[in-house]
């Protein structure tokens, strides 16, 4: 697109393609030059196809053509804050304006080289107008589901890259890699054990099924937690407060993983002292709780490093919240607060069992 | 002898990098910080030819540290490890 960059979403919205530059005008001229052959067949049939009127009415159609490839030039950059069918609509006229051009353009030309008098016939004009009108309609439609049809394809494409974005952080896998090059050499039981975590919570997190039990995502999460320990050593510490049975309760994969990494990479990681974890499952009513605490750094003089934190957290919770909305349409919710220098995270969801 | 200063908030990080280390004759190893202000105030006392660091560390990171130190005089060369 030629006058990218002040506003592309907008720019990305305006289906009309860019007149102003080869391709979009290639595509046009061709529609055009195929109308005229259309008309040219309509007129005299295949068995005395007349060459001579393909010509004429060839350079009149292309002319209408060039023309309007002018005008929605020129008006692209006045009509891409309207909406579609404002867009629509003007470039329709503008379209005609220009066939109507050239056909009293075309009128008094005749007129002159036959008789030298300058006159139009309006019905002619109008005639031209309307023959126009029909194709110019098809063309604005095919247009628009074009346009339709790629801001689609860029949505799903958009959809999988989020499903692919929920997966566990790569530098996990590199931090793991680190403490098994130490562990290898002065503790061959504990490298052998991260080895047997990361294989199991790998095999969980690049299972792509759409939903698991919750079973099988504390485990993963027991796993995860194992392995950031050995890392962390004393830094770390967690618990776990598991109140319910969680094998007949699914859930999207890795949701409460995301939000436990994001407690060990956001609260405990930056604390120079360290920090805890601690999470609680429990039903009350209909509804299963999932609560996770955190404590949280001391307070940093680091602008640059804070907002970082926080803005890379608030990103990684709406991903959660996306998911869960999408998996239990509507029936879950993730809550935040903060208190007392703990950060803590709630979600709540109405199992769906089975 | 090259003294060499260790800065990285891992401990296994920190024993892997000794080991390593350990292996040159002409490297003495002056201390271990575990994080960016332990780097500055350990860079100050011990005077290191060398500070090896780690980029991401708590309560101060290792590229701040790094221009702190680079204020000493004379400078220690001070260089991030890119771990894997």
């Amino acid at each position: 697109m030629s006058d990218s960059g002040k506003n592309p979403t907008q720019i990305g919205d305006y289906f009309i393609p860019d007149l102003c530059r080869g391709q979009g005008l290639l595509g046009l001229s061709a529609i055009a030059a195929l109308s005229a052959v259309l008309i040219a067949l309509l007129h005299s049939g295949i068995g005395d196809f007349d060459f001579l009127w393909l010509g004429k009415i060839g350079l009149f159609v292309c002319w209408i053509a060039l023309i309007s490839a002018l005008f929605l030039c020129r008006a692209r950059p006045y009509l891409t804050n309207l909406s579609p069918p404002q867009v629509a609509l003007i470039n329709y006229l503008l379209v005609l304006l220009a066939a109507a051009l050239c056909a009293v353009a075309a009128e008094y030309w005749n007129s002159y080289s036959a008789s030298g008098i300058w006159q139009a016939d309006p019905i002619s004009i109008l005639n031209t107008v309307l023959i126009t009108a029909i194709p110019a309609g098809v063309i604005l439609r095919l247009y628009y589901l074009q346009q339709r049809l790629y801001q689609q394809q860029s949505a799903s494409l958009e959809a999988r890259l989020a499903a692919l974005q929920a997966t566990i952080r790569p530098h996990f896998l590199f931090n793991s890699m680190n403490s098994l090059a130490t562990l290898i050499r002065i503790d061959a039981d504990k490298a052998e054990r991260i080895v047997e975590n990361l294989c199991d919570l790998f095999r969980y997190a690049l299972k792509d099924s759409k939903s698991v039990t919750l079973k099988e995502e504390v485990d993963a999460c027991e796993r995860y937690l194992e392995i950031e320990k050995m890392r962390l050593d004393e830094r770390l510490e967690y618990s776990w407060d598991i109140k319910t049975a969680l094998s007949d309760i699914r859930v999207p994969p890795l949701i409460l993983q995301s939000l436990i990494e994001n407690a060990v990479f956001h609260g405990v990681q930056p604390a120079i002292q360290g920090g805890s974890i601690y999470i609680v499952i429990y039903r009350c009513g209909d509804w299963l709780t999932i609560d996770l605490v955190n404590s949280l750094p001391e307070p940093t003089n680091n602008h640059a490093a804070l907002s970082e934190i926080t803005s890379g957290h608030q990103l990684a919770l709406d991903n959660l919240r996306c998911r869960l909305d999408a998996f239990f349409s509507g029936g879950a919710e993730l809550q935040e607060t903060i208190f007392k220098n703990h950060y803590h995270t709630r979600i709540l969801l109405k199992p769906l069992e089975g | 002898m090259i003294k060499v200063l260790i800065v990285d908030d891992e401990s296994l990080a920190r024993i892997r990098l000794q080991r390593l280390l350990g292996k040159k004759s002409d490297i003495e190893l002056v201390g271990e910080a575990r994080n960016g202000l332990e780097a500055v105030q350990m860079a100050h006392q011990y005077l290191p030819d060398i500070v090896l660091m780690d980029v991401r560390m708590p309560e101060m990171d290792g590229l701040e540290a790094a221009r702190q130190i680079a204020k000493m005089i004379p400078p220690p060369a001070a260089d991030f490890l890119h771990r894997l």
